[in-house]
Order: C-alpha cells, then structure tokens, then sequence
C-alpha cells in the first residue's frame, strides 16, 4: 500500500488533481513548497514555477496562545514611570478608538526584576521564565488593529480582522507540507470554541488538506485527534475488516478503470489505519521520564493542565507536525487583574519555561520556533478600580528558537506601555518573520481566490530582520 | 555650537515670522537656513523612503515631503501641515505618536528633539524653498477614477456581450446517440478532436446517479425499485419523479444555501443566534420545490421587501443579504458598518453575476474593469439599505414583525402584566394577581412572528474610501450599478427617495444582463457534471476561466431565459441528454487530455457530498426523519449560540439541511467532507481525498450504528437474500459472484463479532458507495 502511495504520487498530474485527489490528507505532499502554482484556484492559469524558497531555520512552529489579553506591564514590559505616576491621568491621548471607558493610570501590582545575561526586566510573577530570559526574543512594541477579542483573535490567527481567511497553520501547511503523514500536519490543542472558534484554525479557502485538527477532550476527558478511535473491536478484526475493504476497492478499480481519486482513497484507508497506531503512542505522556514530568509541572494540580498540552506539543512537534498550537486562557482582566494574573501566570509560567528548557535540552529548539502572546495587551489605565481594558496599540509577545535571537528585547512602548512607539511590530510583520524563518517569501505564499491573489499577510507586513540570529 | 545657532535662529523666527509671505528676505533667508540645516536631513532620512520621488513603489498616502507642493496639496488626510500651526498640523499629530491612526514614522518614533524640529518649523512658518522637481510623474496618488480602465476595451470581454445567437447544430444529422442539442453541440466538440463519447452507464447506476444528483438520497430510501422499467421513457419517467419529490428541494436548496452563505449565525466574534434565518434556509428549498423562476427568485433574493404588496416570503427572501457573516462585537461602528456592505456587495456580484466586486473596495480592480468609483456606487445602494438597526456592542440585526395584531397585542400585555407582577409598589395580591393573568395570557399566546430581512435605510450616496478607508473620503458617488454595464439592461441614471436595491435586482434579474443566465446554467452545468463549462463557477471575470464551449453556454443562457427561468426545466434538459448517461471510465485516450480545456466524453465520478452521506447513512439505518422545515436551533432571539447542543443537533435524525450550521462552530465531520464554508459564496465545492474522511468512515458512531442496523434488518435465512437486500440498498445492484465468495470467505474468519456489521461498514467505506459511478 505503501508503494501504491508512492507510485501515486509520480503521476503526471496537475498540483490540483493531487490536491484534490492525494490521499495526503494531512498534507503528505511534500511539495517543497510552492512548485507551482495551485490550479485549482487558477482555473486555466500556467503552473508557473515559484523560485525555492530560502533555507529553512525553523521547521516547525509552537504557538502558546495566551487567550484573553495578558497585561504587558505586568509581566514583560516594565514601566517605572507607570508605577511612578500610579492615579494620574493619562497624558496623552486615548486612542479614537477604544472598547470601555477607563480612568487614571494604573501602576502595576507586581515587581519587576532584571534577569540573566540579558538583563530582561520581568514580573516577579513569571520566576519560571524569569530563568530562560536569555533564551526568549521578547518584542515589546506588537500592535494590531482590532480592540475586540474575535477581530483581533482572527487576526493575529490570520492576518485579517474582517472576513474568514486561512489560519497561520494552514499556511504553514500549504507552504511547506507535512514532515510526517501519519499525523495531521496542524494541531490546535483545546482552542477557544467563542471569538471566532474554527476560523482561528480553519483552511478557510485553501483546500481542505490544510484544515487544523482540533485535539479537545473526548468521551473519557481525554485529549484526542477526532475518530482517532472508534467502536470497533479489535485492532486485529478492524484490520480484516479493511482488508476486506481493500479487496473491494481493487475489484472495483479494475472494473472501472482507473480513477487516480479512487486509488488515492484506497492509499488514505492505510494512512489513516497507520495514523491510528501512530498517533496513540504520541498522546501518551506516561512515557515521559519523572523528571520531565515534574520539569512541566504535571505533579503539581495548579500546572498540570496546561502543562499536559505544553508536553503534548513538544511530543506532536517532535513527531513532525508542522505547527502545533496550545491555549492558555483566560487573560482578560477586566477587573481583579493582580488576583486574576497572578493564578493565571502560576499555571502558565512552569509549563512554558519547562518547554523551552525541554526543547534546548533535546537540540530541538534550533529549528522549533516558539511563539508566546495574546490577541492584544492591556491598557496601563485602570478599567474600574482594579482591572484593565483590551490594547491592541503596543504589547509584548515573546519568541524562542526557530533562527530568533535569544536574549533581546526589541522593541518599545512609550513611557507608560500604551502605544508601541519605537521598532513597531504589527501582526503582519509578526506573520512575514515567521514565514521567513521557515524559509518562505510571504509575499511569494499565495492563494488565487475569488478574483485575487490572496497572502497570509494581505499587502502588508515585513520581515524584522532585527530579530534574526 | 550648532544647538547654540540652532536656538537663536529658533528665537528669531519666533519672533518676527508671523506670515511667511510678509517675511522680509533676511527672516526668510534665516528659516531657510533653520530648513537646510535641520529639517531637511531629517525629512530626507526619515520620510524620504515612502513620501518622495524616491519611494519604493508608490507614495504611501499619496503625501509627498520632498517639496513644497507635496506637503501644501497633501495626500489623502489633507494637506500635511498649516504653517503657523502646530497643533492642528497632521504631519506634527503623526510625529507625536499620540494618535493610533496616524504615527509617523511607522516603524519607530522620532525623538523628542526630533519632533521638536518639526514643531519649531512649522511654527516658524514651515519655510521651504524647495521646489516641484521639472519632471514629475509621482505627484498624483494611486488612481481612483476610471482613467486607468479602459471601459470600452472592458465591455468587449466575452462574459459582458450579450449570448450569442447561436445555431443549434441539427439533431438529425447526429445519427440516433444524441438525444438533444447539448449532445449535437458536444459531438461537434468532440469530432473536432477526434473522440468518441463512452458507452452508457448501466440502468442501475443511472437511477443512483440520478437519486442522488436530484434528491442527494439513495434509491432504496426513495423507494425506487432495483429493476429499472423497461420502456424507452424510463429514465424521463425517473428524472419526473425524482423533480417532484419535496426531497429535490432540500438537495437543490442547499446548493443555493452554499451559495448564499447561509447560517444560523453570524460567527465572527460574539456568536449570536440568528433564530430567524431558518425561515431563509426554507423559502430556499420552497423555491426550488415550486420551480420558481430563476429572475424572480433573484429579484425576491435583493429586493423581495420592495416589491409591491410584498409578501411575507419576499420579505424572508432578503434574508440572503442579512444572513452572512458579521463581526457584531467591533469598537469601530463605521469599520462595522462599511465590512458589512462590502460582504454585501462581494456576495451579490458573486452570486448573481460571477463578479468580484470586493476587489474594487481598496483600488480599482486590478483585472475587471472597476473601479473604486463603481465599488461605492454600488455601496452607496447598500449602505441605504437598513441591516443592522444599531452598531452598539452587541449590534442588533433588523427583524420584520409579522404577527397578527391580535397576537402583537396580547404580547404587549403580557409585557404589561409582568410590569405589575414586578412592581414593587403594588401590594402582594395585586401582583400575584399579574402574575396569574401573566401565565395564563402567556401559555397560549403563541410567539411573535419575526423574520430576518433589509429594510431601506436613510437614503445616502457613498464617497469613495481611499485604499478602503472610511478615514481618507474621497468624491461622492451616485448610486450606481459599475459603469462597464451602463448599457442593456439600463439601470436608472438618478435615483432619489429609493435606496437603489429595487433597480439592482430587477438589472440582475433582467433578461438582458449578460452574465445572470449564464452563470446560472454554468452552476446548474457545475452540480450535474462536476466541473463547470466556466470552471471558474463564480467567477466570470478576467481571471475566471473562459468557457470550455462558448455557444453551449450561451444556448443554455437563452434556453433558461425562453423558458422563463424554469429551473426545473434546464435540469430536465441537461439530465435527459445521452451525455448525462455516459459511464464514468474514460473511452480509450480520453483521460489524457487537458480537461480544464475541453468537454469530457464521460460523466466524470463524482462523490457523495457531506449532506448526501449523513442522510443516506441515516435514511439506510431507516432513521432518518422526512420533516420538512423548521427550527432546530435551541438558542431564544438576541442570546449567543450555545455550541454544546452541537453534538445533540447533529445526532437528530432530520436531513442535514435542517441541522443548525454554527459559524465558526463547524461539524468536524462535514468539514472533512469538504462542506462549503459557510463564511463566502461557493458554487464549487471541493471532492477531496482525505485522511479524516477514512477515520470517520472506520471509526464514527453513526457507520457504526448505521451497519449494526443493516446488518440486523437482513432476511432472516441464505447467504445470497442476505447479500443482495445489502447490495441493493447500498449500491442499488445485486450481488456479484465476486462480491459473494468475497463475502463468504470474510464472514468465515472475521475475528470480530458481527461479521455481517463489519461487511456492511466495508461496503459503506467503499468507493462503489462513497462515489457515483
């Protein structure tokens, strides 16, 4: 069966017919990028050849998504003269634009405190990634567009606050395929279901093998890829069972004559069936050693959640699934943020700091690049008495390995941590230095749709070339 | 030293430049000298590279810096500063970062000293000497009028002339093959490159190819029997009992539904109920049930509210302009406001008229020929057009109240009711009192009669948005269809107290449109052939595909247009052709050739679509439910959806049609199965081949119950009964010899437990079952 996947994929067909017709569900189309143009949007248009695309420094991205907004200036972005001027009114102007009324500055509730050889300042909240500083590539001055959890989720997922579009990971996807077909290619691990649920991992309109799985508790509140198990009896009398299922599909075949979808379904029964046995084995965290699993904190009630899904990624990536997303929630302290952000980073803080260490430790973190953020910041004025609103004009995100920098902070706010003011990083140019790390152009990644040339980075975005090792 | 003369010079110009045009020579010369100095180093080496000659590709705002002109004309915001004033200069407001949508330099602040500069400039009266370059190209911003399109050039393209008379090539000298003129036309076609159409499928395969093409249903759900008839009118005889079937408008109804991007709610952000949109998805399937005329479903579609004495169904008709994806929850009410028009005008031009429109909100399209002044023509139709009634966070979306008086009335009392049961003044007896009358109004007072739909809103003309934004307006646009159709039909040429939406619906709907018909046939073509004669189904412009066979379309386009619009008819026509009934295996050297390009000789396979294979798997359990209409959505009007009755709705045993579509909450299993998205029009769903669709096939609940059930409802006694009640109702055929001792060996040393189970999921999974042959 193997073979007959192989001998499938040398024939003379157009990228369309294999798109549509490849048993390479999960992307097994290791079309190193970008061969040609995908006709199936071009209808009758040349499949023209795209240039290679640059080396690759990263070969798989990690995305721990920080649902909600977490508060720069309360974990990464220290303010000194917020805390200063803790009351006063702002001195400058508001944004035209804002999502709820809101009063004088608030200093933040936490202490901050330089670390490593780097010196990054960090809340006393983050002790964990306090110690990996000199591995992280902070970015203070992220802005988007959009003060609104669904907009600004759609478009840090996708690069637009407007319509449905491809979710980063289909991207990835499209662009560069899978490193290992027996599992899918883009796993979201419990995303949020509200704010635009699947379209924050939706193909949208590149074709369906870029789809993200969502991995969400099954039946027995185990995390699961879907229909990954069944009713079925044994492994061995499914195996029967779609040993029978082959011999009718090869009658069948011979009947009519050869039809490369219906040879590339009888391919995608085995990969699927190898999917089954494979994928079990990479869901099991009970392999990992004691000292793993207490360097995550899977011991610990208060770190276990989110720990299991940072081991799980580090797992699913290992396997070679391109782009692994985890989410964190549910950062969007309106009010009672010192409590609030306080037991949110203890849950948080461990799992991530352990992953990175986990990472470096196994040489994986060279070419795995991890992303850590929200949909938007927060606002260094006070949102009742105690909270703050969404601020999407400067924030911090953080980035780890992958063919980053380690140990910088790029990028500022100004004096109070509101506006990006100084290296601004919008969300597109987020979305082109994370193609560039992966070796590929985002002007160069598109998708014919609906009459244009679609890009994961619409007509915007640039490289930050200051970030790259 | 340099701050030193810096300062003085600073100091003298405050002092004595009030007015540049008085300045006397030697203040100037000194302003002058303050400019070499100090601003323009700074302009060339922070703003040159997007706001001069020099930029990369074009001037970023339409601003330039690199003379005088440039900053006294301005770009798309005005001009950039007012000399003398400081504060009210945007090039001063975008350097002090202080407004997020306007910070200039993009990429980083300048410094305090920096900004200082500039604040002292312009103070001083922003002195310049220098001037426009001789030769200058760069000075007008990116074009937003028609002079860049050639409109004439734009009409001669194929998909805006009107269809060609065509001559039908005669039937008789086709010999006895060619049943009508689809078939003379095609073996024309064919003859031209020397193939031979393939033989016809067999009589079993064509009754399942046609149950499921019209009904999307099996043959043994639909009662058909396993013998064909033998009369030579037996397909006819099907395809008529197969059009008149209810179960042909929810098949047919839910291709348009992929079309109209229906949903039952708008999915963006804060997820609401649209608990209306139901009455939508239903006149859908109606319309198609009763053959509406494709111009009047159309018109109704736009306009149905602004028609005369106008219907409840025409009203529900609007629902298509209402029902799409929102973001309801955005702090920006204009953004709000002009994103909700744009899905409005993309979903129509696509819909009806295969056009890209969208493509014109930020420039002028880049391959059609229109233009942003003919994009906010057509918003302006829209934006007087009543969608939404607020845009507060939550917005709410506009309802019709269509109930009875007498029911309005007795909602206003129970409201009154609750009123005094609540109120805390009246004694304890008095709002018992309420309270009972309250109840009992209530329990037999049926609900109100909402429906979902556009209303006309204050009439108003759209100015154009510069690169998309409400920020930078420029000249105000008449409503407007595109001026590359300002000829037949005609579309009024001023409109006052109407929004314009009426006219737009009859343009679409009008006999004359060049493109309303044809993209009609093509997608009509499209769902019973696989792959449209434009196999670009919604997209007739440049960068669509031509058609495959020009004349056929254009005879189909007037054939749908004679027969008044009758959608039942074009399917009779294409259904009934000898071409229809071709065998899915290529006759010999036909798979190879360039089938974007040319019309095959066979019925390419197509496979069951996600609907089709939930409902046939229901329908074999005998589960399935034949309902029609309705409301399954949990949700009370003006509450988000509550996604944890998903998994509840899609175990209900009604047609899939009717299960509640949660944007953004998508069903795994169809998605896999490569449903539309319910977020854009799409006439042209993928036939993908993925490894999802075997897991579920393998490992879901609903194979396995639908198996168990086959396996139980077997006759009673004999391996061959059992095996052709099993092969009939799976793939409408008897058993083969093969199929038998497959079957036999299998059973006999299956390790499992219900052998005959297992063997009815393997026929389930089989590509005999999952594709139409």
């Amino acid at each position: 069966m193997r073979s007959s996947l192989c001998h499938h994929r040398s024939l003379p067909l157009t990228r369309r017919a294999l798109l549509q017709q490849s048993a390479a569900g999960f992307g097994a189309l290791a079309f190193h990028g970008l061969l040609a143009k995908d006709a199936a949007a071009t209808t009758n248009g040349p499949l023209a050849p795209r240039p290679a695309p640059r080396e690759p420094k990263a070969k798989r991205v990690i995305f721990l998504f920080m649902h909600g907004g977490p508060s720069q200036v309360d974990l990464f972005d220290d303010k000194p003269r917020l805390t200063r001027d803790d009351g006063k009114p702002l001195p400058f102007d508001m944004p035209r634009i804002v999502s709820s009324k809101t009063g004088n500055l608030l200093g933040s509730p936490f202490h901050f405190a330089r670390h490593g050889q780097s010196g990054a300042s960090v809340s006393d909240i983050l002790p964990h990634l306090s110690r990996v500083v000199d591995d992280l590539c902070i970015i203070r001055s992220i802005h988007g567009s959009n003060s609104r959890h669904g907009g600004a989720l759609l478009e840090l997922h996708t690069g637009s606050d407007t319509f449905p579009r491809p979710a980063m990971g289909s991207w990835i996807q499209y662009g560069l395929g899978t490193a290992n077909e027996n599992l899918p290619g883009f796993l979201t691990i419990n995303p949020p279901g509200g704010h635009g649920g699947a379209n924050a991992w939706s193909s949208s309109f590149l074709p369906a093998h870029y789809q993200g799985t969502r991995i969400a508790k099954n039946k027995e509140s185990r995390l699961e890829i879907p229909f990954m198990s069944g009713p079925a009896a044994s492994r061995r009398a499914q195996r029967e069972e779609l040993a029978l299922l082959e011999a009718m599909n090869r009658d069948h075949l011979s009947q009519v004559g050869g039809d490369p979808a219906l040879e590339a379904r009888l391919a995608s029964y085995e990969l699927a069936f190898r999917m089954q046995m494979e994928a079990p084995g990479v869901q099991d965290l009970s392999t990992e050693s004691a000292s793993t699993r207490a360097l995550y904190g899977m011991d610990d009630p208060t770190t276990a959640p989110f720990a299991e899904q940072c081991l799980l990624a580090r797992r699913f990536s290992e396997a070679g699934v391109r782009f692994v997303q985890v989410t964190h929630r549910y950062w969007d302290q309106h009010s009672k943020l010192e409590k609030d952000h306080r037991r949110l980073a203890s849950e948080m803080d461990r799992p991530v700091a352990a992953l990175i260490t986990d990472l470096k430790q196994r040489g994986l973190l060279d070419d795995t690049l991890v992303l850590w953020g929200g949909e938007f910041g927060r606002t260094p004025v006070a949102q009742g008495r105690d909270g703050r609103d969404h601020n999407p004009h400067g924030f911090t995100m953080f980035l780890a390995g992958g063919g980053t920098k380690p140990g910088i902070q790029y990028g500022n706010t100004d004096e109070y941590g509101f506006y990006a003011v100084e290296n601004r990083v919008h969300f597109h140019d987020l979305h082109a230095t994370m193609l560039h790390l992966l070796g590929i152009d985002h002007t160069k990644l598109t998708y014919r749709h609906a009459g244009r040339d679609f890009r994961l980075t619409d007509v915007y975005g640039e490289v930050v070339h200051d970030i790259l090792a | 030293m340099v701050s030193k003369l810096a300062a003085v010079i600073v100091t003298l110009a405050l002092i004595s430049v009030r007015t540049p045009a008085a300045s006397a020579d030697g203040e100037s010369e000194l302003g002058v000298a303050y400019f070499e100095k100090h601003v323009r180093p700074l302009l060339i080496e922070k703003c040159y590279q997007c706001h001069s000659a020099e930029a990369d590709a074009k001037i970023e705002g339409g601003l330039r810096l690199d003379f005088r002109g440039g900053w006294e004309k301005g770009g798309d915001s005005g001009p950039a500063l007012v000399p003398g004033k400081v504060e009210t200069s945007l090039l001063i407001r975008a350097v002090r970062y202080r407004d997020p949508d306007l910070q200039m330099p993009p990429k980083k602040k300048l410094s305090d000293s920096q900004i200082g500069v500039l604040e002292q400039w312009v103070a001083q009266g922003a002195i310049d000497p220098r001037e426009a370059p001789q030769t200058d190209h760069a000075v007008e911003p990116e074009s937003t009028g028609a002079n860049l399109i050639d409109i004439d050039e734009g009409r001669r393209f194929w998909s805006f002339q009107p269809p060609q008379e065509v001559e039908v090539p005669s039937l008789t000298t086709h010999g006895s093959w060619a049943s009508n003129a689809i078939d003379a036309f095609l073996l024309d076609h064919w003859k031209d490159r020397g193939a031979a159409p393939a033989p016809p499928a067999a009589p079993g395969q064509l009754v399942r190819r046609l149950a499921y093409a019209l009904t999307g249903l099996p043959p043994a759900t639909l009662g058909l029997p396993l013998e064909a008839e033998d009369r030579p009118d037996a397909r006819e005889r099907v395809i008529d009992r197969l059009l008149a079937s209810p179960r042909y408008g929810e098949r047919w109804g839910r291709h348009w539904l992929d079309v109209s991007r229906f949903a039952d709610s708008n999915g963006m952000d804060e997820n609401m109920a649209y608990v209306q949109a139901y009455r939508y998805r239903d006149y859908v399937i109606d319309a198609f049930n009763a053959d509406l005329p494709f111009d009047r479903f159309a018109i109704e579609q736009v306009a149905g509210d602004l028609l005369e004495r106008s219907t409840m169904a025409q009203k529900v008709a609007t629902g298509f302009l209402a029902v799409g994806p929102k973001m309801l929850a955005c702090d920006d009410p204009q953004k709000m406001r002009m994103d909700i028009v744009d899905e409005q005008i993309d979903t129509t031009g696509r819909a009806f008229l295969g056009m890209t429109f969208g493509c014109a909100r930020c420039h002028d399209h880049k391959f059609d020929p229109v233009t942003t002044k003919d994009y906010y023509g057509l918003a302006g139709i829209f934006m007087s057009t009543k969608t939404l009634v607020n845009y507060k966070v939550v917005a709410k979306w506009h309802e019709y109240d269509l109930s009875p008086p007498e029911i309005r009335e007795a909602h206003e009392t129970i409201a009154k009711l609750r009123r005094e049961a609540e109120d805390k003044k009246a004694s304890q007896e008095a709002r018992d009192g309420a309270r009972e009358r309250m109840k009992a109004l209530a329990s037999k007072t049926p609900p109100l009669t909402k429906v979902m739909g556009v209303t006309e809103n204050e009439i108003t003309n759209a100015r154009v948005h510069l690169r998309g934004s409400y920020l930078t307006l420029g000249e105000e646009t008449p409503r407007q269809v595109p001026v590359v159709f300002h000829r037949e039909p005609q579309f009024p040429a001023a409109l006052e107290n109407q929004s314009g939406r009426l006219e737009l619906a009859r343009w679409i709907g009008s006999a004359e449109n060049p493109l309303t018909a044809r993209v009609l046939v093509n997608r009509l073509w499209r769902w019973h052939f696989g792959k449209g004669l434009v196999s670009s189904t919604d997209n007739f412009g440049k960068l669509g595909s031509p058609p495959r066979h020009a004349p056929l379309l254009d005879y189909l386009a007037t054939e749908l247009v004679q027969g008044d619009w009758s959608i039942k008819r074009m399917q009779r026509l294409l259904t009934t052709s000898a071409r229809y009934g071709l065998t899915t295996t290529p006759p010999p050297g036909e798979a190879e050739h360039d089938l974007e390009k040319v019309l095959p000789a066979y019925q390419p396979r197509q496979r069951l679509d996600a609907e089709s294979l939930r409902d046939s798997l229901l329908g074999l359990a005998g589960a399935l439910d034949l309902s029609m209409h309705g409301q399954l959505l949990k949700d009370q009007p003006g509450k988000y959806v509550n996604r944890s009755h998903l998994d509840d709705y899609l175990t209900l045993p009604r047609r899939s049609v009717y299960i509640p579509i949660v944007r953004s909450a998508l069903y795994g299993a169809f998605v896999a199965f490569d449903m539309a998205d319910p977020s854009a029009p799409n006439g042209d769903r993928r036939q993908s081949v993925v490894a999802p669709q075997s897991l579920y096939m393998m490992n879901s609940d609903r194979v396995h119950q639908t198996a168990a059930q086959l396996a139980e409802r077997l006759p009673a006694e004999g391996l061959r009964e059992k095996l052709d009640a099993l092969y009939g109702r799976l793939l409408h055929r008897p058993a083969s010899e093969a199929d038998v001792s497959r079957a036999q060996a299998f059973l006999a040393s299956y390790s499992g437990e219900d052998g005959w189970a297992a063997l009815a999921r393997a026929i389930l999974a089989s590509n005999e079952f999952l594709y139409l042959d």
